[in-house]
């Protein structure tokens, strides 16, 4: 059913417009910060105890991209979710500026592995729920979707409903609600994971032209080691058993994009942290 | 219950590409065959329909004539057709439909929307679960024909004591299917809609509502039946017409034809009601894929 037009994008497809914010000026970004946050889960039926993120202090700077790497089961959901204010922390606190999250915000835009694309709104109304918050008036509101659609490439189908669209198309969609919240922090969890591989290239680069226009701070969790070379400017390495960070990687001054040696080496350490003896 | 389920396609030649680039199928073989695939498709499934009628009526011939229960007790299709157009010639058929469809009618748009709002209320609010939900879990047992002697004592044998019996019985089945419908929504829909800043009010219209969509067609279909198994018993308890009531004083007569028709009346307004809820209702969620 996806025609290869419909999922791979073509570069000039990907013109992306820099948008100024709803309620005037260039939307800002803040910083995250963990300070000794800790999960635990009970198990509702066996009263178990699960430690899925052990007391954590991180700082994520405004702006920043930085990728949560480790293998299933390790807490990066976990972490992810903290922030988002979809799980209640054990201890600790986190802040976003100088607010503490307490519960879920439009500060803080989601995107998911599984879109979470309302399916019965069309492309454009789910865009537009994303800007219910700022008053506008109903045609700038719709005038604004339809913009930040037409910056992940899907102007033409602002009428379509998610079940009519492919995975790629739907996960622009939900990559467009995102952005057109404003979001000082755009938090993904395996965003592009159910995507075929060119689809997720495409995917990959528009992520990137997007974020270096609006310098949103991005937390983005994979356990794709290429994925998260490919992306961030910092790696976090994460274990199981308890969930915890086990490496932080600074990749802002090294040359991974076009040195494949250096590279190379940065994914055999990766492994080496991934994979002990 | 397969062919009921209508789905909508946009014709091929609706579809806009995502991307300018791809050409548009202005008049090509694809959409014309995709129209004919349609086209083929609808009359085959008529044509299967049919098919089923007229062997229903034959075999039925067969039975009535093969006298292997009495042919007094059993009437051919004929004999049925026959009693159908003496009791539409005296006006009975029609001031029967009339007065069964007014009741089922009025009884299913109260308990559908009293037991719609009942469910949206034990669905989203644990509170209202709490007060509400053990009561209907004590009346769902309670079948409509039980109703039925508390009906005539609190209403008499008039229309307000039919009302009150379908109403009740639909109530309790469109209850529990909203109810369960809104419990089970996926919470990703409510979470996302809150992230985004949504107020209550919006999320349960904007999110709520269309999410149980779905479940809101099933439980007015579940509905519509019960409805009509309710008629049965209020006229049965007594009434002056309608079509139940037509069966019964048929049956002291062993007016076999008569009876049948007023079965058939039965089958067909059921069937009817279906369907209309049916269409109707999956032209609203057509984003469902039920
Ligand atoms: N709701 C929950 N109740 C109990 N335990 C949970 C719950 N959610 C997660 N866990 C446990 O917490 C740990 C971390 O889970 P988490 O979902 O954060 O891992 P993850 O790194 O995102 O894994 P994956 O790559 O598979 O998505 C796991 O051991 C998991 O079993
Ligand atoms: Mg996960």
């Amino acid at each position: 059913m996806t025609s290869t037009a419909d999922s791979a994008m073509t570069s000039n497809e990907m013109t992306v417009a820099s948008h100024n914010s709803a309620v005037g000026g260039a939307p800002r970004s803040e910083a995250i910060f963990l300070e000794q946050a800790s999960v635990t889960y009970r198990s509702k039926r066996s009263g178990e105890l699960t430690v899925a993120l052990a007391a954590t202090d991180v700082t994520f700077e405004a702006g920043s991209f930085t990728a949560l790497l480790g293998p299933t089961g390790c807490g990066k959901t976990t972490l992810l979710n903290a922030v988002a204010g979809f799980v209640e922390l054990t201890s600790g606190c986190v802040r976003i500026g100088d607010r503490k999250i307490i519960k879920p915000g439009p500060d803080r835009a989601v995107v998911l592995q599984q879109y979470a694309l309302m399916p019965w709104m069309t492309a454009l109304a789910n865009v537009e729920m994303a800007l219910e918050r700022f008053q506008l008036s109903r045609s700038e509101r719709a005038a604004r979707a339809r913009s930040f659609l037409e910056s992940v490439g899907l102007g033409g189908a602002a009428r379509k409903y998610p079940g009519e669209m492919s995975g790629g198309m739907q996960q622009r969609v939900a990559l467009a609600r995102a952005m057109a919240a404003e979001p000082s922090a755009l938090l993904m969890d395996e965003p592009f994971g159910a995507l075929d591989a060119i689809t997720r290239i495409a995917m990959q680069r528009l992520l990137m032209q997007l974020w270096s226009q609006t310098t949103t701070t991005v937390l983005f969790v994979t356990h794709d080691v290429n994925e998260a070379l490919d992306l961030a400017e910092r790696i976090l390495l994460m274990s199981p058993g308890p969930g915890r960070i086990v490496a932080d990687l600074d990749l802002r001054h090294s040359d991974l994009r076009t040195n494949a040696l250096e590279r190379e080496k940065m994914y055999q350490e990766i492994l080496g942290y991934l994979l002990p003896a | 219950m397969a062919t009921l389920t209508t789905r909508r396609f946009r014709p091929a030649a609706e579809v806009t590409p995502a991307s300018g680039e791809t050409a548009r199928p202005t008049d090509s073989a694809p959409v014309r065959s995709f129209r004919s695939n349609v086209a083929g498709r609808v009359v085959r499934t008529a044509a299967t329909r049919m098919a089923v009628v007229v062997f229903c009526l034959v075999a039925w011939e067969v039975v009535a004539r093969s006298g292997i229960i009495s042919k007094a007790l059993f009437p051919t299709p004929l004999e049925t057709w026959q009693s159908a157009r003496s009791l539409w010639r005296t006006g009975v058929v029609g001031s029967d439909l009339r007065a069964s469809l007014g009741r089922v009618a009025v009884g299913f748009a109260i308990g559908a929307t009293v037991g719609t709002a009942i469910g949206f209320a034990t669905g989203y609010s644990k509170a209202c679960s709490a007060v509400l939900g053990p009561i209907i879990t004590f009346l769902r047992p309670i079948p409509a024909i039980a109703v039925v002697p508390l009906s005539t004592a609190w209403f008499g044998i008039g229309q307000k004591g039919k009302y009150f019996i379908v109403a009740y019985a639909v109530v309790l089945a469109v209850w529990l299917y909203v109810h369960d419908g809104v419990a089970r929504i996926p919470p990703v829909y409510v979470r996302v809609a809150r992230g985004y800043g949504l107020r209550p009010i919006k999320i349960l219209g904007k999110i709520v509502l269309p999410a149980t969509g779905p479940s809101i067609v099933s439980a007015l279909r579940y509905g519509s039946s019960v409805a009509f198994l309710a008629l049965v018993a209020a006229e049965l308890g007594g009434a002056q017409n309608g079509i139940a009531y037509r069966l019964q004083v048929d049956s002291q007569f062993l007016q076999t034809g008569r009876i049948f028709v007023g079965l058939i009346e039965l089958g067909i307004l059921g069937v009817a009601a279906d369907f209309l809820i049916a269409t109707v209702g999956n032209r609203l969620v057509h984003w469902s894929s039920t």
